[in-house]
């Protein structure tokens, strides 16, 4: 999905802002944020193996 | 194994472009690797591109061919016409780029390379680069300024989050995006050419070109610049076509381990978006809400790491401008972008599934 970087720490720091004003949420929404956050470590292993693959971005 | 150099020609479809027309086939004359034919299919332009060909032929004939469309073929149907040109024995490799957009001398010497390299290749795409925001005009007021400047930055910093997608599955990347990619043109017209019937041809003739079994990547040495839209009401005009284009791609092909990963990324995006009206619901239904993960580690963590991969993905932008990091650290104006993409996400699931028309 389009602007998927800024929508996983938005919905992660509404959550902790939901939960720092006692608002809160149910369990399962807890396991929608877990799967995302496996994706999020997921999707950045794999960005690195593809920059060491493709040598790219270049240093600067 | 075929040990003479490949050949390699450009097909530019062309609408009203009289503005940037030279510098692209321009570019493509002037290409560090030999280019035998650069074909531009003028579709219906109204303005000056015509004349503007014209003067090009004279300067680049035999190596321009120049077709005129006075019928409407759109983008996939002018692309198809410029195949028609090319002599298969000839030709083993066709660039597609759309005339808007500018490219570095080295691409089709990069795409060449690409295509030595992985003898099953279909289709290699190069980075989708943003073009400088061109000067408003006078008399232009600060609101349409500002708009224009704040699209234009957002979608730079969005465009180098597509190379960072691309480079995460550069040996499989979802996309050859439509405005520059090299395709093996025996395989393309194989296929038919570009699909005329999809409001995304790009993303259609990717998934007919992995289910063949032959490879899609990103090479990013391959430099390409597009031009991006610099008011709300193209762009949003735009996504919807990207969104709802997309939504009838997977309803077309199904379910299937090219499609897999998309089909997986709307079920996020819909149990998410489910997740966040039941919880208020529930919440207001019981008077309440209940605190039940304020201590949890997991939202604290997908924020923290959320946060510091989109930094991280900076190193992305060719150039990095101080108003880039701004934006990107202060996160607000890539939320609201995010939300309103989101509402055009949803008007794009209910087009798609109600069948309306919707013009390319």
């Amino acid at each position: 999905m389009r602007y998927s970087q800024v929508l996983l720490p938005a919905t992660g720091g509404g959550a902790v802002l939901a939960g720092a004003l006692g608002l809160g949420a149910n369990a399962w929404i807890l396991g929608i944020l877990a799967i995302m956050l496996l994706g999020v470590i997921v999707g950045f292993v794999m960005l690195r193996k593809g920059e060491k693959d493709l040598n790219y971005p270049p240093r600067r | 194994m075929n040990s003479s150099p490949l050949r390699v020609s450009v097909v530019v479809p062309a609408h009203n472009e009289e503005d940037a027309i030279e510098t692209t086939v321009s570019c493509f004359m002037n290409q560090s690797y030999p280019v035998d034919h650069v074909v531009v299919v003028n579709d219906c332009s109204t303005d000056k591109t015509a004349e503007i060909l014209e003067d090009l032929l004279d300067k680049f004939s035999p190596r321009l061919i120049v077709l005129t469309n006075h019928v409407p073929l759109l983008k996939a149907g002018a692309v198809n016409c410029g195949l028609t040109v090319l002599n298969r024995r000839l030709t083993d490799i066709v660039v597609v780029a759309d005339a808007d957009s500018q490219f570095d001398e080295n691409l089709v010497k990069e795409a060449v390379s690409s295509f030595e390299k992985t003898p099953d290749l279909g289709g290699v795409c190069s980075i989708a680069g943003v073009l400088d925001l061109e000067p408003a005009s006078k008399g232009t007021s600060p609101l349409r300024r500002f708009e224009r400047w704040i699209l234009w930055r957002l979608q730079h910093l969005e465009y180098a989050d597509f190379d960072a997608e691309r480079t995460q599955t550069h040996d499989q990347v979802l996309v050859l995006h439509g405005f520059c990619t090299a395709y093996r043109l025996r395989l393309l017209r194989g296929l038919g050419g570009l699909s005329p019937n999809h409001l995304i041809e790009d993303y259609e003739v990717t998934l007919r070109i992995k289910e063949l079994g032959a490879k899609t990547i990103f090479n990013p040495e391959m430099k390409a610049y597009t031009k991006v839209p610099d008011s709300m009401k193209n762009l949003v005009r735009q996504r919807l076509r990207w969104m709802r284009g997309g939504v009838d791609v997977l309803m077309e092909h199904g379910y299937n381990k090219f499609t897999r990963g998309d089909f997986l990324g709307h079920a996020l995006f819909v149990t998410l978006l489910l997740g966040v009206i039941l919880t208020v619901g529930i919440g207001l239904v019981q008077g309440g809400w209940k605190l039940t993960f304020s201590l949890s580690p997991i939202p604290i963590a997908l924020a923290v790491f959320g946060y510091a991969i989109s930094l991280y993905k900076l190193r992305y932008l060719e150039h990095v401008d101080i108003a880039d990091v701004l934006i990107r650290v202060i996160i607000v104006p890539e939320l609201i972008m995010s939300i309103l993409m989101s509402g055009a996400q949803l008007y794009a699931y209910f087009l798609a599934f109600a069948h309306r028309k919707q013009s390319w």
